[in-house]
């Protein structure tokens, strides 16, 4: 069954450790918004700190992770090489950060931005 | 509009033709009669007809929105590519824009509309445009084709087997003051 939390160790004379999905969101974000190419999925500009969890839905289950992403991808980058490098930067993070498995990482592309859509919206920012 | 509200609207209209089928078989077995609130009541033989041309509306409606929900929902597993790491999704809105840009900053068109159909494996795209002024359409065509298919196909990773022009009109030159 899905959870919103997951143990990751447990030592009997210290304590129980578990992380939550917000966490794996966040962390799964932030390596998603470093990835180039990659654009906001809804317009505006890119969301920063914790606010890009916005872009994951996490699902935790049996110890396993499976992470989906919905992103934008700026005109002129290749859109499935942005998407697979996001795959390979988000499961190597994560797995790296919580040594959780990432099953997946379904990357879902909405829309391309241009590159004076960018500007205008930094500009008004 | 997604695929899955078209299906509930194609079912909501077919209820809807269904309902009106039944109300005409009342009102020939001599079940139900109708008027209208105050007035006198409607003969039985133009009150069926009404019906019927509504449920015929309704039908065609239906099919019209089934047809819609089913293109759009091929499109989608068209759009699916699953991966070794997971599935990755490109929406019909990214493809539509993405080749909407090639063809203002690459061909300079200004008047079109990019549809997008499922094709085999693939995807076919279907251009309707206004001729620029000057444009021969063998020519434009020509190079709408090859930009389309080469362009759209090595951005997304996904097949473009055909890439339809469609001439709708002729633009305007634009006019100098």
């Amino acid at each position: 069954m899905a959870r919103d939390e997951e143990l990751i160790g447990e030592n009997p004379e210290e304590g129980q450790i578990s992380i939550s999905q917000d966490v794996i969101a966040t962390i799964a974000g932030l390596a998603a918004v470093d990835v180039a190419g990659v654009a906001p999925p809804k317009g505006g500009t890119m969301p920063r700190g914790e606010a890009v969890r916005r872009l994951v839905e996490v699902e935790l289950s049996e110890g396993r992770v499976r992470l989906a992403l919905k992103v934008g991808v700026l005109y002129g980058h290749a859109v499935q090489e942005v998407a697979q490098a996001l795959q390979t930067r988000v499961k190597a993070e994560v797995e790296k950060m919580t040594a959780l498995p990432v099953d997946e990482v379904n990357v879902e592309v909405v829309r391309v931005v241009f590159p004076e859509e960018g500007r205008r919206k930094g500009r008004s920012s | 509009m997604s695929g899955y509200g078209f299906w509930v609207g194609a079912i909501s209209l077919l209820l809807a033709a269904v309902a009106m089928v039944v109300a005409v078989a009342a009102i020939a077995s001599g079940n139900l009669e109708l008027g209208v609130p105050g007035g006198t009541p409607l003969t039985s033989a133009a009150v069926q007809a009404v019906l019927v041309v509504w449920a015929i509306t309704f039908v065609a409606a239906a099919a019209v929105f089934v047809r819609i929900a089913v293109n759009q929902l091929t499109v989608r597993r068209a759009l699916r590519r699953q991966g070794p790491k997971g599935m990755i999704f490109i929406t019909v809105d990214t493809v539509r824009e993405m080749a909407g840009m090639l063809l203002r900053e690459e061909l300079g068109l200004h008047r079109f509309r990019v549809h997008i159909r499922p094709q085999g494996e693939g995807l076919a795209l279907h251009v309707s445009l206004y001729l620029p002024p000057g444009e021969e359409v063998p020519a434009l065509a020509e190079r709408l084709q090859s930009l389309l298919a080469q362009e759209v196909s090595a951005k997304t990773g996904l097949e473009v087997p055909e890439v339809r022009m469609i001439v709708v009109g002729t633009g305007q030159p634009h006019r100098t003051r």
